[in-house]
């Protein structure tokens, strides 16, 4: 108990009467109350004299600091006058001050009972109930207790504020900071009592503070398994969003409090464009984690840019959480003013089972017993009530009423009510809140089965009772998922209030963690003055960064770079965690600077690159282009590019950059040209008349083979068709012609097989214009039927065929022979050569190694393991082209190198092999091994998008008529991702 | 000769087409029964005193779940990729499944193996069987089968079972 000097209000004015109340006038008035208390003590039996001189003692024996020889002088005291309020709030006092807290609330009560309207017993009652441990269960009785106070000592300003006053302080301790701000901001109107005016504006500060400072606390993680932790990385590494959910909504389920699944459930809801779920979850990451600047970063932006306007506020302090913790992040403070908002869908899980309803009866049979309970003849109640839980078995209400007679509820009502979480925790509430011991321990389990069928409710309350118990492990666990369960549970703030008193561990104070403090609640300024104002050398180095971070956050890129640079020339004190972090906000900071101002802090961040921060290279890439230098701004974005992580929001502004440079380059490169180019412009334009003329007849007259030479991509769509010419036409159909010259064949059936359903040339043609729609759409146009070189005569022999089969006349026979020959012979050989013209690519180490050097160049990748090379052979030939095997092999490494590069020592290596498969058949394979120990399925593979990395690879594989493969390696590697084909034909057109 | 005194052939194939060509064409001289998959096959090897096994490649319109995989029948449902994989040489994996089984039944299979050392490995590991390419007339065909059946004929007159 803190005593705020109003306590001892009556004992002490009539002792002293200066003491109780700071100031004169509420010291005149409890010397008023001393006589009004005098008055209502009418029995004149009782010794008021000795009273008084007693309680005069125990007010000296309280200044000598014996509190115990006080409480005794008050009881005599009170013996003599036991209907003195105010040596019954004195008593009270004392012992409240010795932890005899029930005691001394009875007296409190006892004195608010002999005089009402007297306020003194209302704030001591209401100061010992904000450190009452059962204060989360009582909080209903006691704010009802006081709410009831204020109307009774309404016309008393100075009681009423008094008693407002308490009550605040009492909701503040209950974690209702909300209720307690308005309270308090009511009592700083000029017409309160002063004190209580100034009480109440430290108050207000003080309950601000609070509310920030518990907001900031991250709630500690759950001991999560290895397995998820795993299972976790692997949804991370998945590019098909729909699979990644699958396993995180497990682990989400598994582990609710665990902020980083929800973090990664978040991204790739956003990423599926399920934003309002994706806030949701966002909420929750924040929740869990308040100083999570990426999860305050993406909900401030998916509210901003596609809330309503319901959601401006929510989005504006996402926004502004993200700021105070990055205060870099300017492209929020746009948003900022663009914020909008809508409400979010409430993710709430269903809470069991609902009970029926009560019958009417039922109702009018607990009415009843109501009113028999009002006349005060309460033994005609119990069998109504057993009657109306016989008639509805999940009656509340019913079971409540017979419970505060006969202390138990009938099992009955227990089974019907098992599976209602909702029903089940309201009869658990209105049982405990009879204030027995023995209903707390009836309703403890009834709170557990609430719990587990979901009742948030249910769960605070039984946080609030283990904390009670001091059971801090099993009250944080509750409260903890209490906080995970929904966007903003109506008891958040009771819930951080509550933590509080259960000794959980929380943040250092830092001054980086004043400043976030300041910053979340936009008061920059009150930073800058807590932090001494402005650098200067000889601040202590942690001071010099928070300086700079809320320059930062006010825009002033210029002020928060020379504090960096002060605190790294000084900081020689610092660690190398603490240097690197001034050198990741000066790169952050220098970002943001305009170029004219980068050149005086161009050393700088040449050390900052030094130390590895991204950003300041970015800044030097910026300085490079004002400077026209636009090969090292090309070299210092490659530097940004390849240390910048995928959320780097700066990444567009560097891509955009990138495209500056490369204009530019490209320009002046024109430039130098010019000269020359004018001079051949004449003769090139002619010459390209001509050409034009001449590829355009060429195009006209594209023969099969030569498509396939301009467009490597024909190839599969070409070997389908000669497939079908193959096996469904020569195969099937036209080789019953040889069987013309066996005399026991019926001619009609030979007939039939090459004109029924339909003729064969007709089959052909079909396929070949298959393949022609199929050739434009790779822009080519491919020769009209009759004039192309393979398909053209097969298709004028299978006419003839038909033909001479029309005629029905076995003279033709000899030719038709001579035809089925030709089928089987001739046209089979061109289709066969035609298949054997296909693209091959030979590959060997040298072309290899110049397809490594291109992934390893490529813009923006942020890590990369060299890897080494085994081939079988020195050259071995894929089916086909270049570009295609490139393609599938530069997805294949990328895969490799980056799940390979977040191992401290991992390895690549590039293999190519020949062999033979189940089938016989030759083939050679292309694969990627690496040593990562992240497991991937060829079932994963198939989940992959078709657009994406190995979903590319997938079908591009496919298409080419191979298969993609995982299989395990031996240590050091784990496994190797390839693709294998049937072999080429050594053949090379 | 009735026609249940013919020699018997199997056909596995995924559609009708080798089945009712060599009906057409062959019919008076052998009986052909269609067998869909590699566990009919395996049936039908067992009890219908067949004198040899015809077999297409590619079984592209079989249901995934009657293809055999590379060990015999899938105890799951086979991937996009072993689909794919499967069904593409599934006269090859029926005969290999067929071999493991004890069926010895000669065997000739349609494929046009564009490479030539495959044909031979198979008609080595898979013995006896031919690899018959398109290019290889009804006539041809006839020729082997007759001797087929003829050896078949010789099996029965000595006592022997069919099955190896």
């Amino acid at each position: 108990m803190t005593g705020q000097g109003i306590a001892l209000g009556c004992l002490l004015c009539a002792a002293t009467g200066s003491v109780a109340l700071a100031a004169g006038e509420d010291g005149g008035r409890d010397a008023a109350d001393a006589g009004e208390v005098r008055s209502v003590s009418t029995a004149d039996s009782f010794d008021r004299a000795g009273a008084q001189r007693l309680a005069g003692k125990a007010l000296a024996k309280i200044k000598e600091g014996s509190w115990g020889d006080a409480a005794e002088l008050l009881r005599q005291a009170h013996d003599k006058d036991p209907k003195n309020a105010a040596i019954a709030t004195d008593l009270g006092y004392t012992l409240t001050h010795l932890g005899v807290r029930e005691e001394a609330e009875r007296l409190f009560k006892q004195a608010i009972e002999l005089d009402p309207r007297r306020f003194y017993a209302y704030v001591n009652l209401a100061e010992l109930w904000s450190s009452d441990p059962m204060r989360w269960q009582r909080r209903d009785e006691m704010l009802a207790f006081l709410s009831k106070a204020l109307e009774t000592t309404a016309g008393d300003a100075k009681a009423c504020a008094n008693i407002e006053l308490k009550l605040a302080e009492l909701q503040r301790s209950l974690g209702r900071a909300a209720d307690a701000r308005a309270r308090l901001q009511r009592l700083s109107r000029a017409t309160v009592p002063v004190q209580v005016r100034q009480r109440a504006t430290r108050l207000i500060d003080e309950v601000d503070a609070e509310a920030r400072a518990r907001a900031l606390e991250d709630w500690p993680a759950p001991p999560v398994a290895r397995e998820d932790q795993e299972q976790l990385a692997k949804a991370h590494a998945m590019e098909n969003g729909r699979s990644a959910l699958e396993i995180l909504d497990a682990l989400v389920a598994r582990w609710p409090a665990w902020y980083e699944a929800r973090w990664e459930r978040a991204r790739v809801l956003e990423r599926l464009g399920q934003l309002d779920e994706a806030s949701a979850e966002l909420t929750i990451v924040v929740q869990l984690s308040p100083t999570h600047a990426q999860a305050w970063r993406h909900l401030g932006r998916i509210l901003a840019l596609h809330g309503g306007r319901f959601e401006a506020e929510r989005a504006d302090e996402a926004l502004r959480q993200a700021l105070a913790l990055e205060p870099s992040w300017s492209d929020l403070r746009e948003l900022r003013n663009q914020v909008a908002a809508k409400r979010t869908r409430s993710g709430r899980k269903s809470e069991g089972e609902p009970v029926p309803e009560p019958t009417a009866r039922a109702r009018q049979l607990v009415e009843d017993a109501q009113s028999w309970i009002g006349m005060e003849a309460p033994e005609m109640a119990p069998p109504l009530l057993h009657q109306a839980l016989t008639e509805s078995p999940g009656f509340v209400e019913a079971a409540v009423a017979l419970y505060s007679l006969e202390h138990a509820v009938p099992a009955a009502t227990v089974k019907a009510l098992w599976n209602d979480g909702a029903a089940l925790w309201r009869l658990a509430a209105q049982v405990t809140a009879l204030r027995t011991r023995e209903a707390a321990a009836s309703a403890r389990p009834w709170i557990d089965r609430a719990v587990e069928l979901g009742v948030q409710e249910a769960r605070f309350a039984r946080a609030s009772l283990r904390a009670a118990a001091g059971e801090h492990a099993g009250a944080l666990e509750d409260l903890r998922n209490y906080v995970a369960a929904e966007p903003s549970p109506p008891r958040l703030e009771e819930a951080r209030a509550l933590r509080v008193t259960l000794g959980a561990a929380t943040a250092a104070d830092s001054p980086e963690r004043l400043v976030h403090l300041r910053l979340a609640a936009d008061k920059p300024a009150e930073a800058l003055a807590a932090l001494g104002g402005s650098c200067a050398a000889g601040l202590p180095f942690d001071n010099l960064l928070a300086l700079g971070l809320v320059y930062e956050y006010m825009g002033d890129a210029r002020r928060a770079l020379d504090c960096y640079q002060i605190a790294i020339s000084g900081g020689a004190q610092a660690n190398a965690a603490q240097m690197q972090r001034a050198w990741e906000r000066l790169g952050t900071a220098a970002a943001a600077l305009p170029v004219a101002e980068l050149e005086r802090v161009r050393p700088s961040l040449r050390d900052a690159v030094r130390a590895g921060v991204g950003l300041a290279s970015l800044a030097l890439a910026r300085l490079a282009e004002a400077r026209a230098l636009w090969p090292d701004a090309e070299s210092e974005l490659r530097v940004f590019f390849a240390s910048a992580s995928a959320d780097e929001p700066r990444l567009g502004e560097a891509r955009e950059l990138q495209q500056r440079v490369r204009l530019a380059m490209e320009q002046d490169r024109l430039n130098r040209s010019e000269l020359v180019r004018r001079g051949l412009a004449l003769a090139g334009i002619a010459a390209l008349i001509l050409l034009g003329l001449a590829l355009q007849r060429w195009a006209r007259r594209f023969s099969l083979k030569r498509a396939l030479r301009a467009q490597p991509l024909l190839f599969p769509a070409l070997s389908q068709a000669i497939g079908k010419v193959r096996h469904d036409v020569i195969k099937h159909r036209a080789s019953a012609l040889e069987l013309l010259s066996d005399p026991t064949t019926n001619r009609e059936d030979v007939v039939r097989a090459l004109l029924e359903p339909a003729p064969v040339s007709r089959e052909v043609t079909g396929i070949y214009a298959q393949l022609a729609q199929e050739a434009r759409g790779l822009g080519l146009q491919l020769p009209p039927l009759g004039r192309e070189p393979v398909f053209g005569p097969l298709v004028r022999d299978l006419v003839h065929v038909e033909e001479l089969l029309g005629r029905n006349d076995p003279r033709n026979d000899a030719e038709l022979r001579t035809l089925d020959q030709r089928l089987r012979g001739m046209h089979a050989d061109r289709l066969q050569q035609l298949l054997r013209s296909g693209p091959r690519t030979r590959l060997d180490a040298g072309l290899l190694l110049r397809w490594i050097d291109g992934v390893a160049s490529e813009p923006g990748r942020p890590a990369w393991v060299a890897p080494g090379l085994f081939l079988q052979e020195a050259q071995v030939a894929f089916p086909m082209n270049e570009s295609t095997l490139r393609s599938i092999f530069s997805n294949l490494l990328r895969n490799a190198v980056d799940v390979v590069a977040q191992q401290p020592s991992g390895s690549v290596q590039v293999r190519v092999e020949q062999g033979r498969d189940g089938t016989g058949r030759r083939t050679v394979s292309l694969m990627v091994v690496d040593s990562s120990p992240r497991a991937l399925h060829e079932g994963d593979i198939e989940a992959r998008a078709a657009d994406r990395g190995l979903g590319i690879v997938r079908e591009t594989t496919r298409r080419w008529g191979g298969q993609i493969f995982v299989r395990p390696e031996s240590a050091p590697f784990s496994k190797a991702v390839g693709v294998r084909f049937p072999a080429a034909s050594e053949e090379i057109p | 000769m009735t026609s249940e005194a013919l020699p018997l052939f199997l056909v596995c194939e995924d559609g009708e087409e080798y089945t009712q060509r060599f009906e057409r064409f062959l019919g008076r001289e052998f009986r052909f029964r269609r067998v869909p998959d590699g566990q009919q096959a395996e049936a039908a090897a067992r009890s219908e005193g067949a004198a040899g096994l015809l077999l297409d490649l590619d079984f592209r319109r079989l249901s995934p779940d009657r293809l055999l995989g590379e060990t015999g029948p899938s105890s799951h449902s086979p991937s996009a990729e072993e689909r794919a994989r499967w069904s593409a040489a599934q006269g090859i994996l029926i005969l290999q499944y067929l071999r493991s089984r004890g069926i010895g039944l000669p065997a000739l299979l349609f494929a046009d193996l564009d490479d030539s050392e495959q044909a031979a490995y198979l008609e080595k590991a898979l013995a006896p069987l031919s690899v018959v390419s398109s290019r290889e007339g009804l006539a041809q065909l006839a020729a082997r089968l007759r001797a087929a059946g003829a050896s078949q004929a010789k099996t029965e007159a000595r006592g022997e079972p069919g099955e190896g």
